[in-house]
């Protein structure tokens, strides 16, 4: 780092490579040491000596050569100053650099990427367009966007929304909103209801208590699909005089896939304790809690906590172990078996809240960093949703009756 | 005399010894390069020989393509492949 550092440093000045020859240069240049001219880089020639001088001490140098009886002659010249100067002469060039070194500060003072995370689709389009138009928009000036002000409006602009913050990462902003989950419509049994699909499925079983059954066993449904009509045709014999609407209701069973997927990498961070145990006294007093000494670890693992019977004082005295953070390097084997046990706990979930699990298949597949698990599992389970027959706000899932 | 007074001074002063004395001090890096602090005169300068007076006497730096690369005031940085330091016997 240094030896990067020190020649952009002394270049600052400028300096003049000088040949000297015809006299001592040994007493030449011990007297301009003396003298606090700074010399660099002093080469042996066979006759005589080549040197850089500072650009400010190569006058009182030519002084000192001409009392010493010296020929001096100026070979080279680098720095900035010449820099500058060269550059004076080509001055479009200079106007370039200029124009460089000022668009790198004045780009920065701009909004480059504007970005809308948590929406999709038009509510997404329309936040973004309430972004521009509040004027955080791609090239927008960066200190006329106030980002909290944004977020405060957006949530008052978007009654659809419970969570709105704006980040700045550089010239990049985020727009993180949450959208707020549709509240759970009970129907009641007193309303009129249809029952209808709420995955894709396959029927296996409809047992209807109240209404009609629309599909039947083996028939493939959609989401959104009617199982159970609400509507019931009035007969005088088998002739219809008219239709009236109940809450249907009953048990349709159908077999549903579910996909799940999730991707480990081969290299994880983990806390591992050192192996030595370290103590902590915590001591209650009136004015507050005390403790000492602090760990000197980030992450520790709590061991054990005795109480003290101190006079006056409470307190505890905690055995702790020191955790420190490595990275450990995973096998391909081992990486299956924690993608697998995972999996295995989403199938109890999905067991325990949906339904039979009649078969699964399960695909390995290697990411660029880790392993990638895609399980598919075929389920056996209610698919019916009592709905409101007049409206599609949702409702509760069919139990049984 | 006066270097023992300058011991005594920076004995009762605590000051160290080389600044009160103006002693050369040398620093060696690996074998390329020697720092020389309170150099005074240099009498000799070739590729393999550096001659450098001081107040403790001449100091000989010898060694394969020696080059000053910073002399100012009494501080000297000798850089190149270093082979031998040693004092000359001098004749007062």
């Amino acid at each position: 780092m240094r030896r990067f550092w020190f020649p952009f440093w002394y270049l600052r000045r400028g300096y003049v490579m000088i040949r000297i020859n015809g006299c001592s240069a040994e007493r030449l240049l011990s007297r301009s040491a003396a003298e606090g001219i700074l010399l660099r880089e002093i080469r042996p020639l066979p006759d005589g000596v080549t040197l850089w001088v500072p650009v400010g001490q190569v006058r009182p140098f030519g002084q000192l050569c001409r009392r010493y009886g010296c020929r001096f002659r100026l070979l080279k010249k680098e720095g900035f100053p010449f820099l500058c100067w060269r550059a004076a002469r080509h001055k479009v060039m200079l106007m370039g650099m200029v124009l460089f070194l000022l668009a790198v500060p004045i780009s920065g003072l701009f909004v480059w990427q504007v970005e809308v995370v948590g929406l999709e689709g038009p509510l997404q389009a329309q936040v973004e367009e309430f972004c521009s138009q509040e004027g955080l928009y791609v090239g927008a000036f960066r200190p006329g966007c106030d980002t909290g002000a944004l977020a405060e409006k957006l949530l008052t602009t978007f009654p659809f929304l419970r969570f709105a913050s704006v980040h700045v990462q550089g010239t990049r902003y985020t727009v993180e909103v949450e959208e707020k989950l549709p509240e759970p419509v009970v129907v009641q049994e007193s309303e009129p209801a249809q029952v209808v699909a709420k995955v894709d499925a396959v029927v296996t079983e409809v047992a209807v208590s109240a209404g009609t059954a629309a599909v039947k066993a083996g028939d493939v449904v959609q989401r959104g699909d009617m199982l159970i009509d609400g509507r019931l045709t009035l007969r005088d014999g088998e002739v219809p005089v008219g239709e009236t609407l109940t809450h249907a209701a009953g048990r349709v069973m159908g077999r549903f896939e579910i996909q799940w997927e999730k991707s480990l990498p081969f290299a994880v961070e983990q806390w591992v304790s050192e192996g030595k145990k370290a103590y902590q006294i915590l001591l209650e007093t009136a004015k507050g809690s005390v403790s000492f000494p602090a760990p000197k670890t980030e992450q520790i693992r709590i061991l054990d906590e005795k109480q003290l019977s101190l006079p006056f004082l409470t307190g505890t005295l905690m055995t702790y172990e020191p955790l420190q953070q490595q990275t450990v390097v995973q096998t391909e084997q081992q990486l299956e078996g924690a993608l697998w046990a995972l999996a295995q706990k989403q199938e109890e979930t999905i067991r325990q809240t949906t339904g039979n699990i009649v078969n699964r298949t399960i695909h390995f597949s290697p990411t660029l960093d880790g392993l990638l698990l895609e399980v598919t599992w075929t389920v056996e389970g209610d698919i019916g949703w009592t709905e409101k027959i007049d409206g599609i706000d949702g409702g509760e899932e069919t139990k049984d009756e | 005399m006066d270097r023992q007074i300058g011991r005594v001074v920076a004995k009762g002063l605590s000051l160290p010894e080389e600044a009160v004395l103006k002693l050369p001090v040398l620093t060696l890096y690996g074998q390329e390069e020697v720092v020389m602090e309170n150099a005074k005169v240099l009498l000799t300068y070739t590729g393999e020989l550096l001659r450098v007076r001081t107040s403790d006497g001449i100091l000989l730096v010898e060694g394969e393509g020696l080059t000053i690369e910073h002399w100012k005031e009494h501080t000297m940085v000798v850089k190149g492949k270093l082979q031998k330091l040693c004092w000359e016997e001098e004749t007062r």
